[in-house]
């Protein structure tokens, strides 16, 4: 007894994972823009000031976390095919 | 009076010459030898095996079997999880209007305080002992566990912890509310857990003290087993990624449980013999706190450590390959066991500590973030470039790297000490800390559950109720805990039974609603838990039954590991009730090995 469960390649699972978590940034971004807390300023990197409006902040969720979890995303990419180079070039 | 003393006394006696007789006859703990097949302190019959297992509940009850005792474990945990699910629901409910829409405050205080130890101390701990005792010996090529009656007799421990625990709610109705459940919250802080006259406090202690040494008796076992009971084809080189988490896990028991235990013994007698150990005349109540957490923080990484190991664990075997960097997430693994130590006052940052301690303590509590990211960084690393089979049990891994990421990067915020000021006692940390017990954790869990499923009941579980389970466990978690991070930037403080908001903090409409969602995503849990267990009784009694040892196709990618070839012979060894060949069918635990391989 087996389950049949067909192939998914991984780079795709991963992209739609950080989409996501991109996405979900960027909803908790609209949310506290909604809100409006007292003092609310985003600046992007603490250099480029945004509106605190639900798209200002948004924006800001995004870009901030998309640019960290690309930094790591970029780091596995490079790690994969430097492994994977090792890979064809030294089967064991 | 006097004839009552006589009898009573004459009872006593009785009861200890009864303990001396059971204690004689408990011999070599290593032995297997039942008591009922007259083994004694002489030893002389160590080495008589007993052929088949009692029938019934009386084998439950006596088991010593690793296997059994993970089943109990199993059991124990689920039911746990379910009376705490219960409470959160509950909570959950309360919360939707302002003034508090089912309970009054002492009883919400007391099924906060209750939900909060029964989903760590008795579903925590207890689940990840179950896959422990279950796989841990499959694993490492051992018969059993090292001392495997010391391990039935932790399990053991476990139910009057609960029911210790669980006291008040029982005794309250009959006491005429005179024992009452505790409601100090999970961290017991003095002075309140102190001033609290509350019998059921003791209670409550007493029960988490014998959960404790529960959970130091199971930690010795496995790290005995894995240090002693290894067979011969399993080394350090190539231990198993799950084995390297328990043993780190364990380890971490065993410093920082008896911490636990020797604060509650504090606590009790300032409550009961008017000592002064955290009164403001003795070592203050900061005492508390720091002895709380140097357990609490460790007792986070003894939760996460063994099921990040049963992701490292199953996430390769559904991607076609093996772990990237196996020796790095050991490595992790064992950093992390290491800094857990050094990070507990970052849970106390705003209670006036020294500035320079609390630099020191950011800094560890940042760096503890970097193993956890290696090892974040080494799933996604397996799954690039892998070929990914989505089912259950896959599904829930990357659930669980999703929501790590998630509770992960929130709690590197709060690590920091200005926003921790900010945010410390709001629905940002409960958020955050749910993100990684249930979005994290209580993934991992059920990620093992599955895959696992078909090695403890011989049968497959019902894919598109595993696929259901998991679709409302993670929109359901999302939307829960979500709701609770944007409740604490609105500043909604954690532990209060009603609310209400200065409308220049934040409109009491908005925080409604955020909690209203937190609700609606609850009840989304709610309904994947219950076709969870509906999925788990209904296969494990009418499911498709397995018919070989690779159900999961691992042979073909050269994963399949020992607990599956183990399962494979038993599978091979097994005979019908009443069948032919007698001599084969003695050959169950270790079996024999196939001999064509």
């Amino acid at each position: 007894m087996s389950q049949e469960v067909g192939e998914t390649p991984g780079e795709k699972v991963v992209v739609q994972i950080y989409v996501i978590i991109v996405a979900l940034a960027g909803v908790m971004g609209f949310v506290l823009g909604s809100i409006r807390p007292a003092d609310l300023q985003p600046a992007l990197f603490g250099v480029i000031d945004l509106p605190p409006t639900p798209f200002g902040v948004a924006l800001y969720g995004m870009v901030t976390v998309g640019v960290g979890l690309s930094v790591m995303l970029g780091l596995v990419i490079y790690v994969s095919r430097r492994t994977g180079a090792v890979e064809k070039r030294d089967p064991q | 009076m006097a004839v009552g003393d006589l009898v009573l006394t004459g009872l006593m006696a009785v009861l200890l010459v009864g303990i001396i007789a059971l204690l004689t006859r408990i011999e070599n703990w290593r032995s297997y030898t039942p008591l009922a097949g007259g083994g004694t302190a002489t030893g002389e019959d160590a080495a008589v095996l007993n052929r088949e297992k009692p029938a019934g509940i009386i084998r439950w009850l006596t088991t010593v079997d690793h296997k059994d005792i993970g089943l109990l474990y199993g059991l124990y945990g689920i039911i746990a999880f379910a009376v705490g699910g219960i409470m959160a629901m509950l909570i959950r409910v309360q919360l939707i209007a302002p003034g508090g829409a089912i309970l009054g405050a002492n009883a919400y205080n007391s099924i906060l305080t209750s939900h909060g130890i029964t989903m760590l101390f008795l579903f925590g701990t207890p689940i990840i002992a179950a896959f422990a005792n279950y796989f841990i010996p499959l694993l490492i090529g051992a018969d059993d566990m090292a001392f495997p009656r010391i391990n039935a007799i932790a399990f053991w421990l476990l139910p009057p912890a609960a029911l210790l625990i669980w006291a008040g709610f029982f005794l309250a109705p009959v006491t005429e509310n005179m024992i009452e459940p505790a409601q100090t919250a999970w961290t017991m802080y003095t002075p309140l857990s102190v001033e609290q006259a509350n019998p059921g406090v003791d209670l409550m202690l007493l029960g988490l003290h014998l959960s404790g040494v529960a959970a130091t008796m199971g930690a010795i076992n496995f790290i005995a087993t894995v240090f002693t009971e290894r067979g011969e084809d399993v080394s350090w080189a190539n231990l198993d990624i799950f084995s390297w988490t328990i043993l780190t896990q364990s380890a971490l028991i065993l410093f920082a449980f008896p911490l636990l235990g020797s604060a509650i013994v504090m606590l009790l007698m300032d409550r009961n013999l008017q000592t002064t150990f955290f009164a403001v005349e003795g070592g203050g109540p900061l005492l508390w706190q720091h002895l709380f957490w140097f357990f609490g923080h460790p007792e986070v990484y003894i939760l996460v450590l063994p099921p990040m190991g049963l992701v490292s664990l199953i996430l390769p075997k559904f991607s076609g390959r093996k772990l990237f960097g196996f020796k790095f997430v050991v490595y992790s693994t064992l950093a992390i066991g290491v800094l857990s130590f050094g990070v507990w006052a970052h849970h106390m940052f705003s209670t006036g500590m020294d500035p320079r301690l609390r630099a020191s303590f950011m800094a560890v509590s940042l760096a503890i973030a970097i193993p956890s990211a290696v090892k974040t960084f080494n799933w996604i690393t397996t799954m690039w470039n892998g070929r990914l089979r989505l089912a259950t049990p896959m599904l829930f891994c990357i659930g669980f790297v999703a929501n790590f990421i998630i509770g992960g990067v929130t709690g590197v915020f709060l690590a920091s000490i200005p926003v921790d000021l900010v945010l410390h006692d709001t629905y940002y940390v409960v958020g955050h800390f749910h993100y990684v017990v249930m979005g994290a954790i209580g993934f991992a869990v059920f990620a093992g559950i599955y895959y696992w499923f078909p090695v403890f009941t011989g049968r497959m579980y019902q894919r598109t109720l595993g696929k259901a389970h998991f679709w409302l466990s993670m929109i359901g978690t999302n939307l829960t805990f979500f709701a609770m991070l944007a409740l604490g930037y609105l500043g909604m403080p954690r532990r209060y039974a009603t609310y209400e908001f200065d409308g220049a903090i934040a409109p009491l409409a908005q925080v409604s609603t955020f909690h209203l969602l937190a609700t609606v995503g609850a009840f989304i849990l709610l309904v994947g838990q219950l076709i969870f267990v509906w999925n788990l009784l209904q296969s494990w009694l009418e499911g498709p039954k397995i018919e070989d040892g690779d159900p999961w196709n691992l042979e073909r990618d050269g994963m399949l590991d020992k607990e599956w070839e183990w399962y494979d012979r038993k599978l091979e060894t097994a005979i019908t009730d009443g069948g032919e060949d007698e001599e084969q069918s003695a050959l169950t635990d270790g079996g024999k090995p196939k001999s064509d391989d």
